[in-house]
């Protein structure tokens, strides 16, 4: 079933995007149903998907036991799909049953084919974010 | 009795050899990849799936297999053997594309015409191996990895080859993730990999509408030959970027390229019965196209280098390498291999305008050498 | 035959170059062209903001003449003017004639003048569509 615009278009990662930039994407988005214990992805799998929440808990166990726990709707899962490493540095876990919209890397290269406004605008939010977690994930070492 | 005898006699599990099951494990490789690796499942899926199809053994003479005339796979290869399925393909390819990239940063088209080398000295590999100038040809053209090229230009040329050629530039476009990257590393420094490229300008309308009556003149009148190709890209590229015919610019990049893929992809799949596809020629194509793709990404980024010997403002080589047009492959790995180098180097939008132009050039190159092998 | 006499033998050198050079002077040009797209486009859209804009300038015109006030016209001049031509057509006559009289006679504000004449009661309907003049 298509995603509809006035889903994704609340969502903090769609900010700024202009109404026919959100349809293109929504069209680029699978919803998918996550049951409880679910695992989203797999630490040291290739990124081939991410995900952006709509519903439901889960929690990202990192190397050396570390995790950390995603409820926010919008929140996005499986950046390495776009940024180095380029495979999954932890592993996605669903707590509770919940909803996602998933992208795959081939689609996702495809919708900035198809418009590299568009395109220019998702790399510089990726960039912000890729830094955000560097800085965090810095913050943590410390 | 004789009745069922014929009957067991007609039947696949009697006519099978060897060869069709080799086939067969071939096809079921390409499903794999496909599936289960998410390699071009668009472009692997319809090829093995029709693999499978074309090697299931049947007796001649019935009007089943793909070769004989008024079989349902013969009509549906017609658009494979006159060029029909390459032209509807690149309507939707110019659909789709945005050349925003490519006209904020024009001189990025060099490196699309860089890595076109890799189709002249396959062509002169072909030609030293011994295969006669129009087999050379259509082999050469794998370099351009462009499937629909390479299918195009083979019907016109060596119709007798599409199997293992399409087979050859499908396989290889799939494994751009193993082919390139070493390629870029061994010809790269570090230093050169972490240059970054300047922000891209904002284009306007006006100037993407100018653009594919400029790309048809100029490259159409250059090479005529390749109005099958380019003359429906930007035919597409105009519809997209007009936004009076939204409907058109949809249903050709969706709906009409996705009938043309998967009628091209199957039937080409199943062109490659294993009395045709077996062959010791085969074995030579598949080794000139991995040489084909590695000396196209090989020229690109050299190239790239060679332009900074020149140039005030560097840019970074591995986008040679996106100049090979398997579109968005090689983008992707050069976005790839420069994050790898530095993380806050964010080649993909630069990569994607070598990319782009990558196919217009492989689509004039296909236009030259039919025009000097005819 | 295999090797280099095989590509010297099938023009193969001649191809790569030939080919090689066509696709690169090629792409070089279209390149250059491209680069001066933004100047032919910023050309156009200029061209077109000017010719919006002079549709726009005509549509507001209409507005600003309804505002602007005719030119006032001395009664006594337009009876001086009038009353001469007006006698020679006879005790009662026809407004177009009158008007026909006075234009041939290159008379400034014509119509103006009729009008302000009928306003202020020199020229008064006499019936069956013809006035007389009244002192």
């Amino acid at each position: 079933m298509p995603v509809d615009v006035q889903t994704i278009e609340p969502l903090a990662f769609f900010q700024g995007l202009s109404y026919v930039e959100l349809e293109q994407f929504a069209s680029s988005l699978k919803p998918r149903s996550v049951k409880k214990g679910e695992v989203l992805l797999r630490q040291g799998t290739p990124a081939m998907t991410f995900f952006i929440v709509l519903s439901g808990t889960f929690t990202v166990t990192l190397e050396k036991g570390r995790s950390y726990t995603l409820d926010k709707k919008g929140t996005v899962i499986g950046w390495s799909t776009v940024i180095a490493p380029f495979e999954y540095t932890g592993t996605a876990m669903a707590e509770t049953d919940g909803e996602v919209l998933s992208i795959s890397s081939n689609d996702f290269f495809q919708l900035i084919q198809n418009n590299n406004a568009l395109g220019k605008k998702i790399m510089q939010k990726i960039q912000k974010i890729a830094s955000e977690r560097k800085a965090l994930s810095s913050n943590k070492k410390r | 009795m004789d009745l069922l005898i014929q009957f067991l006699t007609n039947t696949g599990y009697y006519l099978l050899d060897f060869r069709n099951v080799i086939m067969l494990l071939v096809g079921s490789l390409f499903l794999y990849l496909a599936i289960a690796k998410e390699y071009e499942p668009l472009l692997l899926l319809p090829i093995g799936f029709g693999v499978l199809v074309g090697n299931i053994p049947f007796f001649k003479g019935f009007g089943l297999g793909i070769y004989e005339p008024n079989s349902v796979l013969h009509y549906l290869y017609f658009g494979v053997t006159t060029g029909v399925y390459p032209s509807i393909v690149f309507l939707g390819l110019g659909a789709m594309t945005d050349f925003s990239s490519l006209l904020a940063m024009p001189r990025l088209m060099l490196l699309g015409a860089a890595a076109q080398m890799g189709i002249y000295f396959t062509l002169l590999g072909a030609l030293a191996l011994g295969f006669l100038p129009k087999e050379a040809g259509s082999i050469a053209i794998i370099g351009g990895a462009d499937g629909p090229t390479s299918i195009f230009l083979t019907a016109k040329l060596a119709p007798h080859l599409i199997g293992p050629i399409a087979i050859a530039a499908y396989s290889y476009m799939a494994l751009i993730p193993i082919i390139q990257p070493p390629i870029m590393r061994l010809l790269t420094t570090q230093k050169e990999r972490r240059i970054h490229m300047p922000d891209m300008r904002d284009v306007s309308r006006t100037e993407k509408l100018l653009f594919p009556a400029a790309g048809l003149i100029l490259c159409c009148f250059l090479a005529p030959a390749s109005i099958p190709l380019l003359g429906p890209f930007f035919f597409g590229n105009l519809m997209k970027e007009s936004g009076v015919v939204d409907r058109l610019a949809q249903t050709a990049r969706t709906a009409i390229i996705d009938t043309a893929t998967i009628f091209l992809g199957f039937t080409v799949g199943a062109s490659t019965q294993a009395d045709v596809f077996l062959t010791p020629k085969s074995v030579g194509i598949f080794f000139l196209g991995a040489v084909a793709f590695s000396i196209a990404t090989a020229s690109g980024v050299l190239f790239g280098k060679i332009m900074n010997l020149f140039m005030k403002q560097k840019i970074n080589p591995l986008l040679g390498a996106a100049g090979v047009s398997a579109v968005p492959g090689s983008a992707r790995e050069v976005h790839q291999v420069g994050l790898q180098a530095d993380p806050t180097n964010y080649l993909l939008m630069h990569a994607m305008a070598c990319n782009s132009s990558g196919v217009i050039g492989s689509a004039i190159c296909a236009g030259i050498l039919w025009s000097f092998l005819v | 035959m295999y090797g280099l006499q095989a590509i010297s033998a099938q023009n193969g050198w001649a191809m790569a170059v030939a080919g090689a050079l066509i696709v690169m002077a090629g792409l070089t040009v279209l390149s250059l062209v491209i680069a001066q797209l933004h100047k032919v486009a910023a050309f156009l859209e200029k061209g077109v903001e000017k010719r919006s804009e002079k549709k726009q300038a005509v549509k507001t015109a209409p507005k600003e003449a309804a505002v602007t006030k005719p030119p006032s016209v001395d009664i006594d001049e337009a009876q001086a003017r009038l009353k001469p031509l007006a006698a020679e057509l006879g005790e009662s006559f026809e407004l177009t004639n009158l008007y026909e009289l006075a234009n041939s006679g290159e008379l400034p504000h014509v119509h103006l003048s009729i009008r302000s004449l009928r306003e202020s009661g020199v020229i008064v309907p006499a019936g069956d569509g013809r006035f007389v003049w009244r002192d």
